[in-house]
């Protein structure tokens, strides 16, 4: 027994050591659960990216779409943007952008700036919801970009999605509830 | 022994005074009662994109967004309550550096005094051990002395 009881401290020094050797792997994504789960999406009233159009959470379609949280700025988002451009050609869900607190250049405001990118690179989007303050972005949990959550028809938030929307991420994470959501 | 001891605590204490001593916010309100308000809530509220960090301590744009919505929940007179449902309403439960009391963070709230019941135990255990262990020892000792007498006494009737 007391033989044993020596022992212990270096016993307990391996099983720590054990632990915290298998954590140094794992890679922390900085996905924070989200808030909105299975709550309806806020209310909002902001222009439209496209035009000076105000628009609300009533102006989206009545099944389910994806909302985009994207800017100029944000480099992870033109990763994605190859794949959200395939969804949208084979007309897989309607997607919509939330354009995050843009920011201007040189003489160009950030309306300006964003419309630019879009032509250029081409749109996903049916339109843009312009958030210059983040105001929508805040009431939604946003810290970051890209974001995108899918939405079902009664205006229920189903699924977040922080970081890039890969082809791999919508086959695991999407595609199941969205099948689900259009039986 | 209780020198070093002192100096482990001061040690472990060292980061928790560092916090509390990092510059008070840009954001500046009216009166100091809502100045230290503001202040002591950038400490309890968590920086989202950077998650070891308090508000307080972060330079995230999204943290400078979460300070500006404080202050002016504080400058439409809301109270602490209000606010902290406000941030997790939105940023869920790990906005808070405390988390709530419910059942699948009971572990969390539970674990401490449940370790201490459980070296409490030891302890106790342990001790009584150690008093049947004495106890064990000093009746060896009082049988010892009855069999020596009686050996003396055996020697001596045979002499």
């Amino acid at each position: 027994m007391k033989q044993a009881i020596k022992y212990l401290p270096l016993l307990f020094f391996l099983i720590l050591t054990i632990t915290l050797f298998q954590f140094l792997d794992k890679k922390d994504d900085g996905q924070l659960p989200s808030a909105l789960l299975d709550k309806q999406f806020p209310s909002f009233y902001l222009p439209k990216l496209e035009s000076e159009e105000l628009v609300s959470q009533k102006d989206f379609i009545k099944s389910p779409y994806l909302l985009n949280v994207w800017a100029t700025w944000c480099i992870a988002c033109r990763v994605e943007h190859p794949f959200l451009m395939f969804l949208k050609e084979k007309s897989e869900i309607a997607i919509y952008g939330l354009n995050y607190k843009e920011i201007g250049k040189l003489e160009k405001d950030g309306k300006e700036v964003a419309m630019e990118l879009l032509k250029e690179i081409g749109s996903p989007y049916e339109f843009s919801v312009f958030d210059e303050e983040g105001k929508l972005a805040m009431d939604l949990g946003v810290y970051g970009a890209p974001e995108t959550f899918l939405v079902d028809k009664e205006g229920v938030i189903r699924i977040r999605h922080v970081g890039v929307l890969s082809p791999e991420v919508w086959k695991e994470k999407f595609e199941k509830v969205l099948r689900e959501l259009n039986d | 022994m209780t020198k070093s001891f002192f100096l482990f605590l001061v040690l472990f204490a060292l980061p928790h005074f560092l916090e509390s001593e990092e510059i008070a916010d840009v954001h500046s309100l009216e009166s100091m009662e809502d100045q230290n308000r503001f202040n002591s809530l950038l400490l309890i509220y968590r920086c989202p994109k950077c998650q070891s960090s308090s508000l307080s301590g972060s330079d995230a744009p999204i943290a400078k967004d979460l300070k500006g919505e404080i202050k002016r929940l504080i400058e439409e007179g809301k109270d602490d309550k209000e606010i902290d449902n406000f941030l997790r309403q939105r940023y869920g439960d790990y906005i808070s550096y405390k988390p709530p009391f419910r059942s699948n963070t009971l572990i969390l709230w539970l674990a401490p005094f449940l370790l201490l019941l459980g070296i409490l135990f030891m302890a106790i255990m342990w001790n009584i051990k150690k008093r049947d262990q004495e106890s064990d020892l000093e009746a060896e000792k009082v049988i010892e002395a009855i069999e020596r007498t009686r050996l003396k006494g055996i020697l001596e009737e045979e002499s």
